[in-house]
């Protein structure tokens, strides 16, 4: 299950492969199964998405997760 | 979702302003002479039956409808999202409506136990028929004292006893009736989840 409150920072260009696919947040949400809220909290970066939600994500883009996210360099939070 | 289920839950959605207003309007007119005379004037009897019908039927429906709430999780999800707002489409909004609900179930466990505090807290004034000398001199004509007192099996809140020349009333409770009570905790456990599922929202 993700997260509401990331303790990893993790950096996504998801605003941009959606925009290279010219596709909107809704449309984007829709092919995911997920609202549009979702998608504007994920491109944000207020919210880390599930792994089942990270795999369609990587399924839908045809790249791997570690190429649509990664943890920010020397800025993330120990718990 | 059941066709009964569908009646239910608007039947009582639309009937409740209006039970509201009716018993309101029923204990304020209650015994007054004016009403009655117009009642029976206008032969308004057999309305005032109807109404009452309603407000029995009404008040059976929710019960059994509360009841089944305890045993359909469909019937839940439905009232949950009718009264969060939230429809819990996808993981982020199943999440928030946990986060909202573990706040929300703390937040009234707090205001529970304040609440709980508050109802031991005893107000008490005292009356000297004769004025009496305290320990530092001064005349005085009464006393008033704020105590703590727990006792869950004592229902008598207000209590005043006249002897040897001391009036003395106590007064051991919330200042509010039951009705008044839930109302204002049913709004704060409403009011305590949305609070938080905005800030998700925003």
């Amino acid at each position: 299950m993700g997260s509401l409150k990331p303790k990893l920072k993790i950096e996504t260009n998801l605003s941009l492969l959606r925009a290279e696919r010219k596709l909107t947040q809704g449309q984007l949400a829709e092919e995911l199964q997920v609202t549009r809220a979702t998608v504007n909290a994920m491109e944000k970066g207020d919210y880390n998405p599930s792994l089942e939600l990270a795999f369609r994500l990587s399924l839908f883009f045809g790249m791997s997760i570690h190429e649509i996210f990664k943890i920010k360099e020397g800025d993330y939070e120990n718990n | 979702m059941k066709t009964i289920d569908k009646f239910s839950f608007w039947f009582i959605g639309l009937g409740f302003p209006f039970v509201v207003i009716a018993v309101i309007a029923i204990s304020f007119f209650l015994h007054n002479d004016a009403v009655d005379s117009f009642v029976k004037h206008y032969e308004t009897t057999g309305a005032w039956g109807v109404l009452g019908c309603l407000i029995i039927a009404w008040v059976f429906v929710t019960f059994v409808f509360l009841l089944r709430i305890l045993f359909s999780e469909n019937l839940r999800n439905l009232v949950f999202k009718k009264f969060s707002k939230i429809e819990e489409r996808d993981e982020r909004e199943m999440e928030i409506a946990g986060e909202s609900a573990k706040f929300s179930f703390i937040a009234n466990l707090a205001f529970w136990f304040f609440l709980m505090f508050l109802s031991c807290l005893t107000l008490g004034v005292k009356k000297y028929e004769t004025p009496q000398i305290s320990t530092s001199g001064e005349k005085k004509g009464g006393t008033m004292s704020v105590g703590f007192n727990f006792n869950p099996i004592n229902t008598k809140s207000f209590e005043m006893k006249k002897e040897n020349g001391i009036e003395e009333a106590s007064y051991n409770a919330l200042p509010l009736n039951p009705s008044g009570l839930i109302i204002l905790l049913i709004i704060f456990q409403i009011g305590s989840y949305h609070l938080r599922a905005r800030k998700f929202n925003s």
